[in-house]
């Protein structure tokens, strides 16, 4: 797994990614020298726990990806099963292209773990 | 801006596209031709600066191309370069000034205590190397002064005075510190949340909307219909209903108010805590159902969809939204 994530993170804009359980356990992780994993792990879960939750307003039951954009950053989600891969790239990048090479991990890491 | 690039007249592009970014910061087309028009107008002066780096590595290389990178709003990888040169070269005073400025614009822009305390980190390590910045004395005096820490702002504005003992604003600074009462404590970061505290107060008070919610309505009544689209709706922050448009049943327009306000807490708490600003947009999908949100102003509008219709199609009608209709409407009004 973590050379899947390694693999992604040499997508262009891609600062880190890792894979972390709803609550914020870490399954793997490869982030770069900016983030530090317990920050993100504990804030992934926090942000999965609070959109779960609100999405669930709505009838609906589950949330399978979310992508987060801010003033500096952008965040993605994608769930991968039990856990969800989560990649932090800068606000700039080509979000079409970064989104096949996440998908692509998502794809390795749910069938690796199948 | 698209025609001058055609044409190759990259000066006059960029001037079009200041007034442009002026006009309608919001717009993600204005923000992208922007940027591609810079990186084509750097894209020599990056490659033979980072051929220079893997030849030479030297601090003033870096400090260059990471302004280069700043100017083109590449803000992590600019980051990225500065950390780079700082633990290559840490007595190079360049890059701390670059990180400090890029810290401090942030602040400036979402008055957040984590970009403030490293702006001042960073404004204060580039001055132990070399301490005649005027700019940066003064810049951190306003912040002191700001922060109400006239003891420590004192420091500052008076070796600024020595650079330029008679300018008024700089003299009305010292002024203003001589006649506060001075620091308890010597904490900028405690200072930084309390401000941020009082700035959270006033910004709750003070709701800033360009349109009145007739406008607003009326905006979204004309708007065309979206095949697969529930709901169109527009909120403040703090979740008070401003404006909506049902196209087809299925989401409550109450459910789907209080759903936007807790995304919208979540989210904007956890960007600012992980240092990456404020929410600005997002799409939160689930098995049957999407939602699309941005932020404009201090007004958060939602797109509620069938969770299959093509997210492009829901993005690209948002995108219209905000350049056809909220920014034509100020244009107008």
């Amino acid at each position: 797994m973590q050379e899947i994530l390694s693999e992604l993170n040499r997508e262009a804009g891609v600062v880190g990614s890792m894979v972390v359980t709803p609550d914020g356990m870490v399954v793997a992780a490869e982030l770069g020298p900016s983030l530090d994993e317990d920050t993100v792990a504990a804030l992934a879960a926090y942000m999965l726990g609070g959109v779960k939750n609100a999405m669930a307003m709505t009838g609906e039951q589950t949330a399978t990806q979310f992508e987060v954009t801010s003033d500096f950053g952008r965040m993605v989600f994608l769930d991968v099963g039990p856990a969800y891969l989560v990649v932090v790239t800068h606000q700039n990048v080509n979000v079409d292209q970064t989104m096949i090479a996440i998908r692509s991990a998502a794809y390795k890491i749910t069938h690796r773990r199948a | 801006m698209q025609c001058y690039m055609d044409l190759g007249m990259f000066e006059e592009a960029e001037n079009v596209g200041r007034q442009a970014r002026k006009l309608y910061p919001l717009s993600a087309t204005v923000k992208e031709t922007m940027r591609r028009l810079k990186r084509i107008k750097y894209d020599q002066q990056i490659r033979q600066l980072r051929e220079r780096i893997r030849r030479n590595p030297n601090p003033t290389s870096y400090a260059m191309l990471a302004e280069l990178y700043r100017d083109i709003g590449e803000t992590e990888k600019t980051l990225e370069l500065c950390r780079e040169a700082m633990h290559n070269f840490p007595t190079h005073e360049g890059v701390y000034l670059i990180v400090g400025a890029i810290r401090y614009e942030r602040y400036l822009k979402n008055r957040h205590p984590k970009d403030g305390v490293a702006a001042v980190e960073n404004f204060e390590k580039a001055l132990k190397l070399n301490n005649s910045n005027y700019k940066v004395l003064r810049c951190l005096g306003q912040l002191y002064l700001e922060l109400g820490m006239p003891r420590k702002a004192m420091e500052k504005l008076r070796s600024a005075l020595s650079y330029m003992p008679n300018e008024p604003q700089l003299m009305e600074m010292v002024k203003q510190a001589r006649e506060m009462p001075p620091e308890s404590d010597d904490d900028v970061e405690e200072h930084f949340k309390a401000l941020y505290e009082r700035y959270k107060q006033q910004a709750e008070s003070q709701v800033v909307l360009r349109f009145g919610l007739d406008e607003l309505n009326a905006i979204f009544a004309r708007l065309p219909d979206l095949e697969g689209a529930y709901l169109l709706v527009a909120m403040t922050k703090d979740g008070r209903r401003l404006a909506s448009r049902q196209f087809a049943q299925g989401i409550d327009e109450n459910v789907a108010l209080r759903c936007m306000k807790a995304i919208f807490d979540v989210t904007n708490d956890a960007c600012l805590r992980m240092d990456i600003g404020p929410f600005v947009r997002g799409i939160f999908t689930g098995k049957t159902v999407r939602i699309h949100m941005f932020r404009f102003d201090d007004m958060l509008v939602g797109l509620f969809v069938y969770a299959k219709v093509h997210k492009r199609t829901a993005e690209q009608f948002l995108n219209d939204l905000i350049e056809e209709e909220f920014y034509a409407y100020r244009e107008s009004g």
